[in-house]
């Protein structure tokens, strides 16, 4: 009985870890209500539904009397003032959702990185980020994207590049970041901790701060998808 | 007696054109919120405020005749 524990244990203990931690049991805090994305993305639909159906019922009342003044008034209702509500909301679900770990990964040629991301096993720096919860949420997005707005629209850009080269090809293995990854990036959350400054003498961090030392020199590798890859990726890796 | 017949007709139209523009756009709309991958997001994104844009045009273009043949300015 004590060895089937034990085994059941060893085997979903890597399932865990690799699990977010609602996933895992914890429960939602007392009186929740969903999170903001959520509520976006409900509203949305329900904005978007409702929209349908009084341009469906605005076209039969359109085609039975013709085009009366309190037909007019509602056609701009529901042409106007409920679609820009839905463009919106669905505009933000959209951003929030492309943040995303899952979205990073849908894409076929992501599916090394996405793996050792979610490998407790992997020690790349992606994956002990992963793992620990250094990072809460949108872990790809949360390194990879610079700060503020023009990093936002810089991130969204880039993902769109990323969209259009996974469509239609125009990829190299194996793959690799265009520009060197900024210091800054990581500093960002680090450069205040005490851990950090603890383990770091004081005259390196101007040199992390200005890029002449690379933190991923001593951190490294980020990535090891070339592990987590099926066998045929292996080969186009090579 | 055919010129106020074409004038609606062509209202009638741009009006027509508007509601399916937004009906194109409600159902993006729908399909991302419901299910949101890169592709369905980049097809919102960029058809999805062009095709609003366009009925709202087309909209206004009919508020604006009408106001004008009721000789508001």
């Amino acid at each position: 009985m004590k060895r089937r524990v034990v085994a059941l244990a060893a085997f979903l203990a890597p399932a865990a870890l690799a699990a977010d931690p609602r996933d895992f049991g914890v429960p939602e805090p007392h009186g929740w209500l969903g999170t903001t994305s959520q509520w976006i993305q409900g509203v949305g639909l329900v904005f978007a539904a409702l929209n349908l159906v009084l341009l469906v019922v605005l076209w039969r009342m359109v085609r039975r009397r013709g085009v009366t003044a309190a037909s007019k008034a509602m056609l701009f209702g529901a042409i106007v003032v409920l679609p820009v509500a839905v463009l919106f909301l669905a505009t933000a679900h959209g951003m929030s959702e492309s943040m995303k770990t899952e979205a990073c990964g849908a894409c076929h040629i992501m599916d090394g990185h996405f793996t050792d991301l979610r490998n407790p096993k992997s020690d790349s720096l992606a994956a002990v980020h992963y793992k620990n919860r250094y990072i809460q949420e949108n872990h790809c997005y949360t390194c990879h994207s610079d700060y503020g707005f023009t990093g936002t629209l810089g991130a969204k850009f880039a993902g769109l590049g990323h969209t259009y080269r996974n469509l239609t090809g125009h990829y190299e293995l194996p793959l690799k970041v265009r520009v060197p990854y900024s210091n800054l990036r990581c500093l960002s959350c680090h450069g205040g901790a005490q851990n950090f400054l603890a383990k770091h003498d004081k005259d390196e961090i101007p040199k992390l701060m200005a890029g002449q030392d690379s933190c991923l020199d001593c951190h490294g590798p980020a990535h090891t998808p070339e592990k987590a890859a099926a066998p045929a990726e292996k080969q186009a890796m090579k | 007696m055919s010129e106020p017949r074409n004038e609606a007709a062509k209202e009638a139209k741009a009006l027509r054109f508007a509601a399916i523009a937004t009906g194109v756009m409600l159902v993006l709309a729908i399909v991302l919120l419901i299910k949101e991958t890169a592709y369905t997001f980049v097809v919102f994104m960029f058809l999805g405020p062009p095709l609003l844009a366009l009925a709202a045009i087309a909209l206004g273009w009919v508020i604006l005749r009408e106001l004008r043949s009721k000789k508001v300015f």
